[in-house]
């Protein structure tokens, strides 16, 4: 072991502070991101003849906790974007307090309250049926009701509309994601390969695999030299052999009641919609396919539900012969027969213009029939002007039991009324039961970054007290060079005073 | 083992734990200052099916009460009428049987006849906000034809009648030589007939007999209103005319006595048929009555049961409010103690 040895092994030693130094200026400024940054760590080895070098950089890893936190990810994308849906159908309701006594005629705006001011309007002009004003009072509500269902299944539509372009910039996003992890995917295969220091490849992999995830529920492996492989959570490849698969979805612009969404596709393989073979469950994606093809549809079909029993509640009937019944107070435009289906019954409803008196019509055709037009329709043939054999009947028909589709997913056999409150129940319910799902997977995505954060973040502390030690073994390492500097000196200046 | 926490999750957990309790102290003011809910939505769930029911029920009664309102004021004034009615029946009555069949004060039971007889017309062509109150329900047009209008088809039925059996208008001067029993027979076929069946609606009334109905409660419907073809109208219609239009005080002893007992029997059936006309409104008008004391019964239990769905107890949510308040402000206090809490600060 020679002087000179001595000094290559300091000299090494100040290489490995230096580079170590850099790994933890690296961690600093890492601290505060907001993306995931996982602690990376120099590996310093001793080699041959003693001196020490960085062997290698890795990063912190916790893979079931990662895993755990794309999962989280993923659900609770899904129940965000079905929240923000059905929080815009909730605007259909309105106010659901009673409270102010103004309440019922201003703020309340659901179908079920708008039934039942009809109702009360209907029943107040039952009382005085030779009362122009009550009667243009109960066509007035019967207006107001149509229109309450028509704005609420444009809501619907709209959020039908928003889901689908929802969808297909989710789409358009995975795409994307999927291009950029090829990229970073690469750089990690060569670069473990070749043993370069691949840890920004490695955290730019995984801060794409979280965005991925918010839009799709992903699963993945890792195959030789950190090749990583990206399927669904219903198991279609997304990514595999370091080859992105084609996403691919055509949105529909505009919905209506009988608009069935397309499919995304994901390899050739549909995941969302009725005909999906292996559907996914989570992901921004998943949440707006259940939004456009499932709760939006149901809401629809229970207010269609509830249109038909209208039109039909007040359809008239041949007072003479046997003709068809016709629709009477409450009809579609241009309809000259009941509706066979009540699909987007909703949205077309309206209050015939006959008995209509801001159109030119007659409100009192409400008590006297033959609201169609034809004669043969009317009830109050005698032309009294305090008949109520009509009106009693029509409120007879509102509070008799109907017959509802089961496509309503609520119940099938009930008065209007009570169809119309049960309406309001479900809908209240899936918000309520979104919600509350929504803060569960919210509070576990916390706990899950959380976990990520503490298994392999930076501690700013442990950091710096790390930076103590390097500058402390930096300082030794500087004084050895000079010590050896010194013995050097020393050494030489002895040689010359040496006797020749 | 030691424990391992990154800077991060030590910031984002006090930050996130503030913003919650933010949010939790916006609902909870919300529910302070109205007593319910934040989002009642949210809080009742599929429960708001019932709540919504609840409202719409509540509106209903309060709807059937108003209504009620109009119901007993028709009542009440059909009541009224039927009993100022039976008053000047009985009236005419008792001066026909002071009169005990003698015609010495025939003129004067003869202008009472006719007084009642006004009286009667203008009773039941009386009207409560535009509607004739005894038309049935064609309320639209006034029920009784005015006997001493000009032309009236109910005047004039009498007067031919009359020149038919006797060959002598009821102002000539020779009614007295009628016979009682001629006077007997005419009082007991030609002229009755004149009050009954098609005759009765086409010269005296246009009234229908379908009389009106309401709803009073959910469950109960009512007839609410006396039709002016009720039997106890035309019997009081038919003595009314018998003592005034009929030559009375010019008839001899035997036919004015024909017509005192005739009238005398029709009014004594008639003041019994407007008793129980009587009866029957008076039920109804306690039906009525019955029904707005079960409604608001009931409308108070609904009240209750939406309050126990939508209210909030307000003293539990304002100590709510006062620990989130500690709370947040300890948060404050932690926040700015743990910024100062770095090593950096002390190399």
């Amino acid at each position: 072991m020679s002087l000179s040895s001595a000094a290559s092994l300091a000299q090494s030693g100040l290489n490995t502070v230096t580079a170590e130094i850099s790994v933890l200026s690296r961690n600093i400024s890492g601290a505060s991101d907001t993306s995931i940054y996982s602690e990376k760590t120099a590996n310093v080895i001793t080699g041959p003849g003693g001196a020490s070098q960085v062997a290698s950089i890795t990063r912190a890893t916790n893979q079931a906790v990662f895993q755990n936190l794309l999962g989280a990810t993923s659900a609770n994308a899904t129940q965000s974007a079905l929240l923000s849906g059905i929080n815009t159908l909730n605007e259909t309701i309105g106010n659901l307090s009673s409270s102010s006594s103004s309440s019922t005629t201003s703020s309340a705006s659901s179908p079920s309250a708008l039934l039942s001011n009809f109702t009360d309007a209907l029943q107040s002009y039952e009382a005085s049926p030779s009362d122009s004003t009550l009667a243009g009072a109960a066509v007035a509500a019967a207006v107001t009701l149509a229109q309450g269902l028509n704005s609420a299944t444009a809501t619907v539509n709209q959020v039908r509309e928003q889901a689908d372009s929802g969808i297909a910039t989710s789409v358009q996003t995975i795409n994307s994601l999927l291009t950029q992890f090829q990229t970073a995917n690469a750089q990690i295969v060569n670069g473990t390969a070749t043993g370069a220091d691949v840890t920004n490849a490695q955290n730019t992999r995984d801060n794409i695999l979280t965005q991925l995830a918010q839009q799709i529920g992903i699963t993945t492996t890792t195959g030789a030299n950190g090749n990583m492989s990206i399927y669904t959570d219903s198991g279609v490849t997304l990514f595999q052999g370091g080859a992105a698969r084609n996403v691919t979805f055509s949105p529909t612009n505009s919905y209506t009641a009988a608009t069935t969404g397309n499919a995304v596709y994901v390899d050739g393989v549909a995941v969302t919609g009725a005909s999906a073979s292996m559907p996914i469950t989570s992901g921004t994606i998943a949440g707006l396919a259940n939004l456009r093809d499932n709760v939006t549809v149901t809401y629809q079909a229970q207010l269609d539900g509830m249109a038909g029993a209208l039109i039909n509640t007040f359809a008239e009937s041949d007072q003479t012969g046997s003709g068809p019944n016709l629709p009477g107070l409450f009809t579609t435009p241009g309809a000259t027969s009941l509706p066979t289906s009540t699909t987007g019954l909703a949205g077309q409803i309206s209050v015939n213009a006959s008995v209509d008196p801001s159109q030119g019509g007659n409100a009192l055709l409400l008590r006297d029939g033959g609201i169609s037009g034809n004669s043969n329709y009317t009830y109050n043939t005698s032309g009294n002007t305090s008949y109520t054999t009509r009106l009693t009947q029509l409120l007879g028909n509102l509070s008799a039991t109907q017959t509802f589709s089961a496509a309503s997913g609520i119940t099938t056999s009930a008065s209007l009324s009570s169809y119309a409150s049960a309406s309001v129940g479900w809908l209240e319910g899936q918000y309520s039961n979104v919600s509350s799902q929504s803060t569960t997977q919210s509070t576990l995505l916390n706990t899950a970054t959380t976990a990520l954060s503490n298994a392999t973040g930076v501690n700013l502390d442990n950091e710096m007290s790390k930076m103590l030690d390097l500058e402390n073994s930096y300082s030794a390492t500087a004084k050895l060079i000079q010590t050896i500097d010194t013995m050097f000196g020393t050494l030489i200046t002895n040689l010359e005073n040496l006797p020749a | 083992m030691t424990s391992f926490i990154s800077t991060q999750s030590i910031t984002t957990s006090m930050r996130q734990s503030i913003l919650q309790m933010q949010s939790d102290l916006a609902a909870n003011e919300t529910e302070v200052s109205t007593g319910n809910y934040a989002d009642i939505g949210l809080s009742l769930g599929a429960t708001s099916g019932e709540d919504v029911s609840l409202q719409a029920q509540t509106s209903m009664l309060q709807t059937l009460t108003n209504t009620n309102q109009t119901v007993a004021t028709r009542l009440s004034a059909t009541q009224t009428t039927l009993s100022g009615l039976q008053t000047s029946a009985q009236k005419l009555l008792n001066s026909l049987l002071e009169g005990d069949g003698s015609n010495s004060n025939a003129s004067t039971i003869q202008a009472s006849g006719q007084n009642d007889l006004q009286g009667l017309i203008s009773s039941l062509n009386s009207s409560l906000n535009g509607d004739y109150t005894f038309a049935g329900t064609n309320t639209g047009t006034q029920p009784i034809t005015d006997y001493y209008a000009t032309g009236a088809a109910n005047k004039t039925a009498v007067d031919n009648a009359y020149l038919t059996a006797f060959g002598m208008s009821q102002t000539s001067s020779g009614v007295s030589t009628i016979s009682g029993a001629n006077m007997q027979s005419f009082l007991d076929t030609q002229f009755a007939s004149l009050f009954q069946g098609t005759n009765w609606s086409t010269n005296w009334s246009s009234a229908s007999s379908q009389t009106l109905t309401n709803q009073i409660s959910e469950s109960q419907t009512a007839s609410t209103s006396v039709s002016a073809n009720n039997p106890a109208f035309q019997q009081l219609a038919q003595a009314y005319t018998m003592v005034a239009d009929l030559g009375t005080q010019n008839l001899n002893s035997s036919a004015y006595q024909a017509v005192s007992s005739t009238a005398q029997s029709l009014l004594t059936s008639a003041i019994s048929n407007l008793t129980d006309l009587q009866a029957n409104v008076g039920m109804v008008q306690t039906d009525v009555t019955n029904a707005n004391n079960q409604m608001s019964v009931q409308s108070n239990i609904l009240s209750t049961q939406i309050g126990n769905l939508e209210s909030v107890n307000t003293y539990e949510v304002s100590t709510r409010i006062t620990d989130l308040q500690t709370q947040i402000e300890d948060s404050y206090a932690l926040t700015s103690q743990l910024a100062q809490l770095s090593l950096v600060k002390f190399l």
